[in-house]
């Protein structure tokens, strides 16, 4: 190899000449076709477009005002109303729950029938629905301070 | 290094026709394909398959690897076509995209068997080196052939990627040095102070085979 010496700029060049036959890029285009409906299939062009719109950072900033507004603006209607129709007997967490909307409940019951190893730390009660005409059951939850949820 | 005619302007500068024209025609292509023309895609892929899979297969020297790496980056390129904004060239944003997967590529498996192709087009290689071969190897340019190219690849591979980038690009490529560092997000002096490296490099490591 000593007297065939050559320049390193012309051995990159030959470099240049290796490239894939028809057959291959056959192949490669098939390949590439197959990727390209993978990928429309798993992410709609919509969910991309609105990816592009939105940055993670910018989503979440948007979502997390979104939740200030709804609370600064819902929140003081909701407190004030439920105060003036319960009373003011009643503390605040009692009134929030009394007018959390209840789903149709067909008997009320006098013990949690569901679990009834729990009753050592929850204890069934009856209280007034929102509508003040049905009893609803109210677990009180020895846990969590008095804390009451209602089924 | 590039095969594209170059010309000079009034005011001495070197105008690249060429590519100028190339960038006109790539802008019109990537709003057909911004508005949903398919066959505008596939002219896109074909105009730049062989030089994306040429630089690509050079840095992680593998043929299916590199296959599947400017797949991807056509894909990745296409999927976001619409964060091209038209800031630099449409095959410099190209190259940066496949040119960045194969980085990672490489970081994620450093230590890669080299397949070089058995099927390279002589006719296509340097006349100059293969009338050497010929003269001074007793007539088996095949075999001298592949065993520079081996050598050339194990070079190759001893470089850094940094370097290795550089050198694939500008040598092999045939891209500016303000391309290289467009793609490769540093100035123009870096491309060149690692180019020199790895030049210097690859003398030392191939001095037995080259002047």
């Amino acid at each position: 190899m000593a007297d065939n010496k050559i320049r390193l700029e012309d051995l990159l060049a030959l470099k240049r000449a290796e490239r894939p036959t028809e057959r291959e890029w056959s192949e490669f285009d098939a390949k590439l076709k197959d990727k390209l409906v993978e990928r429309i299939v798993r992410n709609p062009s919509v969910f991309e477009r609105i990816a592009a719109r939105f940055s993670t950072g910018r989503a979440v900033m948007l979502g997390a005002a979104s939740a200030a507004f709804m609370a600064a603006v819902f929140a003081p209607i909701y407190v004030s109303s439920s105060v003036v129709q319960m009373g003011t007997s009643m503390s605040a967490s009692t009134v929030s729950a009394s007018r959390t909307p209840l789903p149709t409940v067909a008997a009320s019951y006098a013990v949690n029938e569901l679990d009834s190893g729990a009753s050592a730390s929850e204890s069934p009660v009856l209280a007034p629905m929102s509508s003040s005409e049905l009893p609803a059951v109210r677990y009180v939850s020895n846990h969590l301070d008095g804390t009451s949820f209602l089924f | 290094m590039s095969s594209i005619d170059t010309d000079v302007d009034s005011a001495g500068n070197i105008a690249d026709k060429g590519k100028i024209a190339a960038a006109d025609v790539d802008i019109e292509l990537v709003e057909r394909v911004k508005a949903g023309d398919s066959a505008a895609f596939d002219a896109l892929t074909r105009k730049y398959r062989q030089r994306l899979f040429s630089a690509v297969y050079n840095m992680v020297s593998n043929r299916e690897d590199a296959m599947d790496i400017v797949q991807d980056a056509f894909i990745k390129a296409f999927s976001s076509i619409n964060a091209f904004r038209g800031g630099s060239a449409f095959y410099t944003w190209l190259y940066r995209i496949a040119i960045n997967m194969a980085i990672t590529f490489l970081k994620r498996a450093r230590l890669r068997r080299f397949f070089s192709f058995e099927n390279a087009d002589e006719e296509m290689a340097s006349g100059e080196i293969l009338d050497k071969l010929s003269v001074d190897s007793g007539g088996d340019r095949a075999a001298i052939l592949s065993e520079l190219k081996e050598k050339l690849n194990e070079a190759l591979q001893t470089l850094s990627i940094k370097h290795r980038t550089v050198v694939v690009l500008f040598e092999i490529e045939g891209l500016s040095h303000q391309e290289i560092a467009e793609i490769t997000g540093t100035s123009e002096g870096t491309v060149r102070t690692r180019l020199h490296y790895a030049k210097q490099q690859l003398q030392a490591i191939l001095k037995d085979y080259i002047k």
